[in-house]
This record gives structure tokens, C-alpha cells and sequence, in this order.
């Protein structure tokens, strides 16, 4: 029993861990090194890695680890923005669902319908009223992702509010902002927090993807999503520059899946599970 | 069993309700007026006037709404601006090759989920770790990049799949399937992650119970308890997955037609958004929507028929 909890507890440090690591280099080494992503270099057109440039160049002779770099750091900006805004928009929408009946069935079909369509196509749709850009894929993200925030807040603030404890706290005459509060939002937000690194990765995901079609960050911007999308035609004979950036979007996701997982078990255990 | 279907019909009918605002709302949503919107920066007022004459843009918007709705509901989504052709007769022609991925796709999601999770969760030791690892790793890779990695290894490197392009299926059955392939495997192999999971929790939880037990003691062959005992209990939350799966495999449709160069609806429905042809757009979207609303409509009864409990209203 001892060495599984220890498992469980690894899995939540070394995501956690990854995480912390990843965001640290992308944020310090810009301050240490002055480095441009669209700084071109013509005498040297997709270059391997080399000690120059340890992930080569790119078809413009742009350094492909400073352009990871700072992919890297729009793409933890998204995912801890929209995590953020999701759980501040989806956390108290949720809540009211579940208290006020009335408010109930319009919410959850608001949600079904935002849920029936595919997060890409709000992204293409967003395009012809937003324009193409930052904006709109945060929007795209908040709007697509916002909905099972609320469906798991939701569950969670039913499932609490028929607790022994929870009715017990209504007969002593405890207010209703602090029963919400103290005992609702105190206990839901273990289930919504690990609701809340799934958006982390679908928004990451999200992002590389709306810009890789087009549908997001346009080219020249470093993202990992246009890295990708402007070397799809030349990826079989400069493979690096598809690796590095694939490689950084995977690992973040992957650190991500790993610190949610630690987080449920770390809640199942709290419940005694 | 009929009040079950009246309440799920209701509900998706106004799912479909609000949809269909959204979509005509889309237009307005761009800022500016609609006229000007679809024709451009450089229209005249004149033609401005004559647009608003002609789609009748000066009435209030609840009017137009239900203008545009009687309109839609015969069929009539307008005349797109782009592809010189009405939007009904562009999404049927774009959609051959949307829907044949994702068809195709969900075949793939489902051979691998099933297979995979009911391997799982009976041979469980390595096998599970192996499914599960698996399963977690389809997670966090998006269909672009698992497309662009099947593109560059199977039709550039080893040059058996065509890169781009689309036959359709009445055409050449044979060459259809070898262009549709690879964005059908890169989309499928990453919905049977999310699948074999929920087959493989399902199947634990069966396996467990008496009635298999019970099963198993009077000496049933091992595949009868397996697929007639546990798998068809363990199918109801399948089911239910079984409609957000088909719309993450819509989504990855469309960004796997990016990948492969498909003449598909993403594609049509992206290169509208860019030109701002709104008619097209607000079909488009509306057009997808329907098809999910639809789908979730079959998973319902689906759902009715595999649990006979299933009558409450």
C-alpha cells in the first residue's frame, strides 16, 4: 500500500515537476540571452542541429529552439489563461445550475448545444468574426471548454448538497453564500480542479491545432501550431523541424494528463477511496 | 420507452433551436452591417441598399430570424458567395469526403476500442498497463500531428499511400479507400484511446458482478459470458460515449482534410471563413450541428434499446 501511494504521489511530481521546469526555462532564458524568433539568418537555411543552433534551422534561417522557446511560452499562456477563465466562468455557472432550479434547464442546454459542436469548427467560424489571431482562439477555447467545467461543478455541487453535512449546516441556519462556500466550493473543487487540467491540455491542444489549419496564430508568430503547419511541406527532408516543436507540445500534454491523474487519486484518497 | 424518446426529442429539438440562432446570428456577430460584411470594404451604398432590399436586412432581427428559418427548413441555406453555387449543393458535394473519414475513422476507433479494452480488462497484468499507457498517450496527441506523422512515414517516405487529393467512392471503391486511409487512421487511432478505456472500466465492473460469476460457475464457453454477459452491460456508458466520440471525430476530420489536402467541408467551411462568405458559414455550421444533433438522437434510442430499464421520463 505504501509504494502505491508513493506511485501516486510520483505521478503528480513529475508532471508537476515537468511542468515547472519547462515554464522556467521558457520564461528566464529570454531574460538571460536577448533572442528574436523572427531573427532570419540567410547563410544558414535549414540547418540541422548543430552546437549554433541545438534544433537547427528553418527554411528562413530562424534559430528553431528560440522560435520553440517562444511557442512554448503562448502555449503555457493559453493553457493557464483558459484553465484560469474556464474554472472562473464554469465554477459559479455550475453552482447556480445546480441551486436554482429555474436557471437549471436553460444552462444545461446552453451546454449541450455549445458541446455538439466540434472545437474547430468554432475555431473556423471565429475566423470570419474575429479575424485570425490570439484573440479568437482564446475565445473559441473559453466558449468550447467552458461547458464541462460547468457540467462537472454542476454534478459536484448535486452531489454535495444532499451530504448529511451539508444539510445539517442548512438546519443550524447557515447562510447560503457560506454554506456555497465553505461547504460546496471547498469540496467541489477537488473534482473541477482535475476537470480543469483536462482543459489545460485540450487547450494546448487546441491552440497548436486551430493554428496549424490556419484557424489561429498566422505566420510569421512563433507557435508551436504554426511552427508546425509552415514546415509540413518540407518536414521530410528537415525532420527537426517538426520534431522539436511536436515534442514540446506532446511533453507539456503528457506532464499535464500526469498532474490530473495525481490529482484524482490525491481527491480519492481525501474521500477515502 | 415513448416518454424517454419525447423528453430526448424535445431536448435536442431545442438544442437544434439554439443552434440554428447561433448560426444566424454568426453575421451580425462580425461587426458592421451584414450587407457590408458580404460584399466588402469597397461596396457602394447603392449595392448596399439593393443587398438589404434583396435578403430584406432592414427588418427587425427576430423577423429575419424566422424568415431565414422557414427558408432553411425547405432546404434553401441561400447562394454562397465564393463558390459560385447554392450552400446546399456545396456542403453535399464537400461532405462525400468528411463523412467518409469519419465513418471510416469510427470504424477504426471502434475495432481498436473494443478489441483493446476487452483484452484489458480480462487479461489485466501487462496487457492493461499497455492499454491504459496506450490509451493516455492518444490523449495528448492532437489528429494533426498524428496525420502529419502517418503523411510523412506512409506516403512520403515509404511512398505507399497518395498524399493528397479525393476519388470518390462511387467512382474507384479501391482508390477512394487508399486516399481516405491515412486520415481515417490518424483520427480513429486517436478516438479509440478515449473508447478502449471507457471499455475496459466498463468490462471491470461486470466482470466483477455475481451474474457473471454465475455465469462462468455454470460452465458457460468463455466467449458467451464475455460478449453476452459482461460486454452487453458494459456497453451503456460506450453508448453514451459514443456521441461525444463522433463529434471528436468530426473535429479531427477537419483538421486531418487540412493535413491531406482533402476537398472536404473543414476545408470549404475555413477558406469561407477567410473570404467572409457568410451564407456558406452559417450553412456550414448549421449543417455540422444538425449532424450531431442527429447522431446524439441515435445514440438516445440506441441507448433505449441496449437497456430495457430505460422508460423514465
Amino acid at each position: 500500500m505504501h509504494n502505491r501511494t508513493w506511485a501516486r504521489h510520483a505521478r503528480l511530481w513529475v508532471g508537476g515537476g515537468a511542468l515547472c521546469i519547462i515554464a522556467v526555462l521558457v520564461l528566464i532564458v529570454p531574460f538571460l540571452v536577448h533572442l528574436d524568433p523572427n531573427a532570419a539568418d540567410p547563410n544558414s537555411l535549414m540547418q540541422p542541429p548543430s552546437p549554433d543552433h541545438a534544433m537547427g534551422t528553418d527554411m528562413y534561417g530562424r534559430d528553431v529552439l528560440v522560435r520553440t522557446i517562444y511557442a512554448t511560452q503562448i502555449a503555457l499562456g493559453i493553457g493557464l489563461g483558459v484553465s484560469v477563465g474556464t474554472f472562473l466562468l464554469g465554477m459559479p455557472i455550475g453552482m447556480a445550475a445546480a441551486y436554482i432550479r429555474n436557471l437549471d434547464g436553460f444552462i444545461m442546454r446552453t451546454v449541450d448545444t455549445l458541446m455538439s459542436l466540434p472545437p474547430v469548427l468554432l475555431a473556423i467560424a471565429s475566423v470570419a468574426v474575429l479575424g485570425a489571431g490570439l484573440l479568437n482562439i482564446v475565445v473559441v477555447l473559453l466558449i468550447a471548454w467552458t461547458p464541462l467545467t460547468i457540467r462537472v461543478a454542476r454534478a459536484a455541487t448535486l452531489a454535495l448538497s444532499s451530504q448529511e453535512y451539508v444539510e445539517a449546516a442548512r438546519a443550524l441556519g447557515s447562510t447560503l453564500p457560506r454554506m456555497l462556500y465553505r461547504h460546496i466550493l471547498r469540496n467541489a473543487v477537488d473534482s473541477v480542479l482535475v476537470q480543469q487540467t483536462v482543459v489545460f491540455v485540450g487547450a494546448i491542444l487546441g491552440e497548436a491545432t486551430f493554428s496549424f489549419i490556419g484557424a489561429g496564430l498566422q505566420p510569421p508568430a512563433a507557435s508551436l501550431g504554426t511552427m508546425l503547419g509552415e514546415t509540413q511541406a518540407v518536414v521530410v527532408q528537415a525532420p527537426w523541424l517538426a520534431a522539436f516543436p511536436a515534442g514540446v507540445l506532446v511533453a507539456i500534454a503528457l506532464a499535464a494528463v500526469l498532474v490530473g491523474d495525481g490529482l484524482r487519486d490525491r481527491a480519492a484518497i481525501g474521500r477515502g477511496a | 420507452m415513448a416518454a424517454y424518446l419525447g423528453k430526448r426529442l424535445l431536448g435536442l429539438g431545442a438544442v437544434w433551436l439554439v443552434l440554428s440562432v447561433v448560426s444566424f446570428l454568426l453575421v451580425h456577430l462580425a461587426g458592421g452591417s451584414p450587407a457590408s460584411v458580404i460584399l466588402g470594404v469597397q461596396a457602394t451604398p447603392e449595392a448596399i441598399a439593393r443587398l438589404n432590399q434583396i435578403y430584406g436586412l432592414n427588418l427587425p432581427l427576430p423577423v429575419q430570424y424566422v424568415r431565414w428559418l422557414s427558408q432553411v427548413v425547405r432546404g434553401n441555406l441561400g447562394q454562397s458567395i465564393f463558390l459560385n453555387a447554392p450552400v446546399a449543393v456545396a456542403i453535399t458535394t464537400h461532405f462525400g469526403v468528411t463523412a467518409s473519414i469519419t465513418l471510416v475513422g469510427f470504424a477504426v476507433a471502434a475495432v481498436i476500442g473494443f478489441s483493446a479494452g476487452i483484452f484489458a480488462a480480462v487479461r489485466r497484468g501487462v496487457t492493461d498497463m499497455l492499454v491504459v499507457l496506450a490509451s493516455s498517450g492518444a490523449s495528448v496527441l492532437p489528429e494533426f500531428l498524428l496525420a502529419l506523422a502517418l503523411l510523412v512515414l506512409l506516403a512520403d517516405v515509404l511512398p505507399v499511400f497518395p498524399v493528397q487529393g479525393y476519388i470518390p467512392l462511387v467512382r474507384a471503391p479501391g482508390a477512394w479507400f487508399m486516399h481516405i486511409c491515412l486520415p481515417s487512421l490518424a483520427i480513429g487511432l486517436i478516438q479509440g484511446g478515449p473508447l478502449a478505456r471507457f471499455v475496459r472500466n466498463g468490462m471491470l465492473q461486470t466482470l466483477a458482478t455475481d451474474y457473471v460469476r454465475t455465469a462462468r460457475a455454470k460452465g458457460l464457453p468463455r466467449r458467451a459470458v464475455l460478449l453476452r454477459h459482461a460486454l452487453r452491460s458494459a456497453l451503456l456508458p460506450v453508448i453514451t460515449a459514443a456521441g461525444l466520440i463522433f463529434t471528436a471525430l468530426l473535429g479531427g476530420a477537419f483538421a486531418a482534410e487540412v493535413v491531406f489536402n482533402l476537398p472536404g467541408l473543414g476545408r470549404m467551411l475555413l477558406d469561407s471563413a477567410l473570404n467572409r462568405d457568410f451564407p456558406t458559414l452559417q450553412g456550414g455550421v448549421l449543417f455540422v450541428g444538425t449532424l450531431v444533433v442527429l447522431v446524439n438522437l441515435v445514440v438516445d434510442l440506441a441507448y433505449g434499446l441496449a437497456d430495457p430499464r430505460v422508460t423514465y421520463a
